[in-house]
């Protein structure tokens, strides 16, 4: 399990056989530097050398930054940066487009063999957070939202996304994908949900509209079920 | 002497960003505060309209931080009111001619010797509302009661919690009970739910604030009206008085899930 708070201080955290640098959101750029220096300084030896993923959660990374990150912190100790991960979309551009390798899921073109190559189970990543627009997750695994996904944010999960508060933005589930997935959501009000290939739109005259719901493909659609407790 | 700079922001332009600047610095001045209005919307100046004061600008922001002229010299001095200045935007230029670095050396000059700054920001969330947010140490975002508005604030309001801004507040401009009763606009209960933020006031559709636009006198030292009195009671409450909202009561939750979310302050 990943658990995710916005703390005001930059944590080193192991994820799958490498080390996950969480940056905080609070600090103007000009401090990140040093900030991510100095915490790769306290780990010492054991980061010489290392795989690891940057975390800047939220916060949008200018290119000035990323190079500065990597000539002043991340070439000296010789590491291996296995993902740059932001939440913020423009961002997410920015990094692919230089060629950075921002998320890890498999290509839909493998979908073919998803159904017989089992993946090791990925932990859950649980997001202690809400969404504003702009913002976008993307996780190989299943998703947990504690807040709410607004209006033009976006959740990408390979496996299945639960939202407990409410879902305006988009949520793909199963992104490379899978199927067999599902997406819950606390209080339902989007127009459209994404499940492996599947795409379903609504709007506010649907009778789920405003309620808890689950979403699941059926067939060759997605069908969607109100919940009650 | 501290000094409380604010941005007033938006995302989406049109919303009264330059009309709360100019209201607000106003009357926060008539209550005997000092206080600069910085124009940031370089290119695009308004506020100086606004509030009254084009005729009598000679030099502006640009030129202070180019060093064309000292600041004292640029800020036009309000003579209806003690305290109040404006510094002007140059209109003949574009946001790239100020720098992170110039604007950050800027509100070091203006911390200090006044109660409060109030920066007018650009709409969008480029280099322009960058510089505008990046020494202010609280946020006014102004929104009006529509999707589209309340989509932007919402992508403002991350990016400025992602910049460590955790003193954000929200003003609903143009605000119309009618059409809210009638179904056709969004409900301030419906905005904050989606902002999440503090709502520190609530701004009526007026045409008084169109008369005094034009005229460039800030309701606060002429007209009497709604929006007037609105303006009056969002400056009391970010004096730090107590003064209630009167919102519309609407529906207040939507059962278990709301209520959890608001135990755990989302
Ligand atoms: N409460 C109100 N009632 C009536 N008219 C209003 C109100 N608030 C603003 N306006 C009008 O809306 C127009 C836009 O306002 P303003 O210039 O303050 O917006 P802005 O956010 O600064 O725009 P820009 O993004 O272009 O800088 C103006 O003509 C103004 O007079
Ligand atoms: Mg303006």
């Amino acid at each position: 399990m990943i658990l995710m708070t916005d703390e005001f201080q930059a944590t080193l955290k192991g994820e799958r056989g490498c080390l996950r640098l969480v940056v905080p959101e609070g600090p103007p750029d000009g401090e990140l530097v040093p900030l991510i220096d100095r915490t790769l300084d306290d780990a010492g030896k054991i980061v010489d050398g290392a795989t690891i993923i940057l975390d800047f959660q939220g916060r949008p990374i200018p290119g000035g930054v990323v190079l500065e990150i990597m000539e002043k912190t991340l070439l000296p100790r010789r590491l291996t940066v296995r993902e740059w991960r932001t939440f913020d979309g423009k961002s997410q551009e920015m990094l692919k487009r230089m060629g950075l390798r921002t998320f890890e899921r498999d290509p839909l073109e493998k979908k073919g063999l998803a159904g017989f190559i089992k993946n090791p189970p990925s932990p859950a990543l649980i997001l202690q957070r809400s969404l504003r627009s702009g913002q976008k997750v993307e996780h190989d695994g299943d998703i947990i939202i504690i807040g709410n996904v607004n209006e033009g944010a976006e959740v990408y999960g390979t496996g299945s996304i639960c939202i407990l508060g409410r879902l305006c933005g988009l949520a793909h589930a199963g992104c490379s994908g899978d199927e067999s997935v599902l997406v819950v959501a606390g209080h339902f009000t989007t127009n459209q949900v994404r499940i492996g290939e599947k795409i379903c739109y609504h709007d506010s005259k649907a009778p789920w509209w405003g309620k808890t719901v689950r979403m699941v493909v059926k067939g060759d659609q997605i069908v969607v079920d109100e919940l009650a407790f | 002497m501290d000094t409380r700079i604010i941005v007033v922001t938006s995302g989406k332009g049109g919303v009264g960003k330059t009309t709360v600047t100019a209201n607000l610095s106003a009357c926060l001045a008539k209550q005997g505060y000092s206080v600069v209005a910085v124009d940031a919307d370089i290119g695009l100046r308004n506020l100086d309209v606004v509030m009254g004061l084009e005729n009598r600008i000679v030099y502006n922001l640009v030129d202070v931080v180019e060093n064309a002229c000292r600041l004292q010299q640029a800020l036009v001095r309000d003579k209806r009111v003690d305290n109040l200045y404006l510094l002007p935007a140059a209109q003949t230029r574009t946001k790239d001619a100020v720098t992170p670095d110039q604007m950050r050396y800027l509100c070091n000059s203006l911390r200090g010797s006044f109660d409060f700054v109030l920066i007018d920001s650009p709409a969008g969330i480029e280099s322009g509302f960058r510089n505008a947010a990046l020494c202010a140490d609280e946020a006014l975002v102004v929104a009006t009661p529509e999707v589209s508005s309340v989509r932007d604030a919402d992508r403002i309001i991350g990016l400025l919690e992602a910049d460590g801004k955790n003193s954000i507040n929200l003003i609903v401009n143009r605000f119309r009970q009618k059409m809210v009763d009638k179904g056709n606009m969004l409900d301030v209960n419906d905005v904050s739910e989606v902002l999440a933020v503090k709502i520190i006031g609530v701004v009526p559709e007026d045409d008084s604030v169109v008369i005094s636009s034009n005229k460039g006198e800030p309701l606060s030292l002429g007209l009497q009206s709604p929006a007037a009195k609105a303006f009056k009671d969002i400056t009391d409450r970010l004096l730090g008085k107590d003064v209630p909202l009167s919102l519309p009561q609407g529906e207040q939750g939507r059962g278990f899930l709301a209520g959890l979310m608001r135990m755990l302050r989302l």
